[in-house]
């Protein structure tokens, strides 16, 4: 069943907030179905901020330094690049529990243009220390970040979608694997470890298995949810057991989730061949559905198929 | 030291506490080599008044008290000034105020390490967001505490603190009171010959703040001031236009934006030491 990843998000902060008093939301004029339940219910709790997000940011961390545990909701450049001293100086070198939801990665405001594109605020936000990053790919873990922000109360930057999403089956995960930072979707047969992250990663396990129906092998299906940091000691061992790593994401290459893989690849004296697909373009005015925008740059299934068809050995 | 026993005796405590902490700051920033001299004078009698004016409520052997009032130096390359006044407070030892930069305790810009500090500043913009939270979660809270947050008015410039000042005012922070550092320079001239400010007290009361004005050097003044801000209940936040100058008691450094930051050598030193009437062993 699919399901409405911000209504998985915000149902479940609900159900969080009517226990625990310190939870409030800030929205930088963004909404969703399921918030306005929490604005409903919880009004003292909830503060529409206008468009104003360094305002939100440094308001979440006044909060935040009173006591509060402090989510604050936009579009994902908005609250990213925009506040990114912000969520820098005020946030994250206080160690203060302020949980940023960002809606949007990649091409989701897919007709908006460069202005409203997520492909570079987790290679943004992955520069400041102290802050964990969290890529949401199903209904299942965006749930469980919402538990991890709240439990931890420290930074967190959480990607979530606005499209409906099914759950993956996790049987190959592990219990474990909320703390390990990423799931594996797919045991795999060969040596090659295809690393994505997101909502992509139901692209990448459909071609996967497609191709598997092709060529009789399957490469190992890793989703990373915890982009920053990176859990170094689980995912190094998936890196040197493998032979070839494939990176795609919807995202930047150059800066984003193939730059940090290729980082820890290095620091191993990994030997194997690492390829990346993402988005090589500088600024992409097209406006087009997000799947139009994806199948131009073989982000889409086929797309991936023919990377695993041309890479996976 | 209580002023409601004797105000007249106290205001000259309060005279001889700042020109002691210009001392410190002096002495601080002639160990470190150099220092943000200009804009910490300009701010001294503001600090004593609030810190020993029996304005804000502290406890500087539990400086995370739940119930404390809270002050944040937006304008954080005054630091120096307000560490001055933690060390005479005795959140840490005085001694640190020898080394400043120097790799022990105390940086050229507050943070949070440091007992007695709030928040990390020295980016410019971001106090009046943060205090607008803290207001926000007293007054959610229902409590009596007050937040102060002290800016530069060069500060002004950035456009995120006029995202605070509409948000404070819309949610009425009458517990939040912003204070403006308004010396008039900046580190390379005037803040109307370069960016123009005024009319600064309009573009505040337009934004829905209560705005007062005041002799940033003048005790009584701002004695009297305080009272009235801490007495608010309900209603518009507050804003403190401090006519100040840069530099303040020192008269090379008065008025002369060469002095924001800066070095300052063994001759000058003693020129001013002897204009800050040092002579007691226990200033030196």
């Amino acid at each position: 069943m699919k399901i409405d990843m911000r209504d998985a998000f915000f149902n479940k902060l609900v159900d969080l907030a009517r226990l625990d008093k310190r939870i409030m939301v800030l929205s930088a004029d963004h909404s969703a179905f399921a918030l306005k339940k929490f604005e409903e219910e919880m009004p003292e709790r909830y503060i529409n901020m206008g468009i104003a997000e360094q305002n939100m940011v440094g308001v979440a961390a006044g909060l935040a330094a009173s006591g509060k545990i402090v989510f604050v909701y936009g579009i994902s450049p908005f609250v990213s690049l925009r506040v990114l001293e912000q969520l820098t100086i005020d946030v994250a070198a206080m160690q203060l529990p302020v949980n940023v939801i960002s809606v949007g990665a990649g091409f989701t405001y897919s007709t908006d243009g460069p202005t409203h594109q997520g492909l570079q605020d987790v290679s943004a936000v992955a520069t400041i220390p102290g802050m964990t990053i969290l890529n949401s790919s199903d209904p299942i873990n965006t749930c469980a970040f919402v538990e991890m922000a709240v439990s931890s109360k420290k930074p967190h930057y959480i990607r979530i979608e606005k499209e409906k999403l099914s759950s993956f089956d996790r049987t190959s995960a592990g219990d474990d694997y909320l703390a390990r930072g990423y799931s594996i979707l797919e045991s795999g047969t060969n040596k090659c470890l295809v690393i994505t992250t997101g909502s992509i990663s139901h692209d990448v396990l459909a071609a996967a298995r497609e191709y598997k129906a092709i060529s009789g092998s399957m490469p190992r299906i890793l989703d990373l949810h915890q982009i920053s940091p990176l859990n170094e000691r689980y995912l190094g061992s998936e890196i040197d057991l493998s032979k070839v790593i494939l990176t795609i994401e919807e995202s930047y290459v150059a800066s984003g989730l193939s730059r940090m893989i290729a980082q820890l690849c290095i620091s191993r004296k990994w030997k194997g061949d690492l390829v990346s697909s993402g988005i090589s373009e500088n600024y992409i005015f097209m406006g087009a559905s997000r799947e139009e925008l994806k199948a131009i740059h073989n982000l889409d299934r086929s797309g991936v198929l023919e990377f695993l068809k041309q890479n996976c050995k | 030291m209580s002023l409601e026993t004797s105000k007249s005796g106290s205001f000259t405590e309060l005279e001889e506490k700042a020109r002691q902490i210009r001392v410190d700051i002096l002495n601080s920033i002639h160990s470190a080599g150099k220092g943000h001299i200009g804009g910490a004078y300009s701010i001294v009698e503001i600090l004593v008044s609030l810190y020993h004016g029996g304005v804000l409520k502290y406890d500087p052997s539990n400086p995370q008290w739940e119930l404390r009032d809270r002050f944040i130096l937006s304008k954080g390359h005054a630091g120096i000034a307000l560490y001055a006044i933690l060390a005479d407070l005795g959140y840490f030892p005085k001694e640190e105020l020898n080394f400043l930069n120097q790799g022990r305790l105390l940086g050229e810009h507050p943070d949070p390490r440091i007992p007695g500090i709030e928040v990390l500043s020295g980016s410019l913009g971001h106090g009046l967001s943060i205090g607008s939270g803290m207001a926000l979660a007293d007054k959610m809270a229902r409590n009596f505490c007050k937040t102060f947050v002290l800016m530069g008015d060069g500060e002004c410039y950035e456009g995120s603190v006029w995202e605070a000042s509409m948000f404070a005012a819309h949610h009425k922070l009458h517990n939040l009171c912003g204070i403006v550092d308004r010396n008039g320079l900046i580190t390379h001239g005037y803040t109307e010959s370069i960016n123009r400010l005024e009319p600064f007290k309009d573009k505040w009361q337009a934004f829905g703040w209560e705005v007062f004005e005041v002799d940033a050097h003048d005790l009584m003044a701002l004695y009297d001031l305080w009272r009235v801000i801490i007495a608010k209940e309900y209603g518009a936040p507050s804003m403190v236009i401090a006519n100040s100058i840069k530099g303040k008691g020192v008269s090379f450094m008065e008025n002369n934006f060469n002095w924001h930051h800066g070095g300052i050598d063994d001759e000058k030193f003693a020129i001013a030491m002897s204009e800050l009437r040092v002579s007691k062993e226990t200033d030196l």
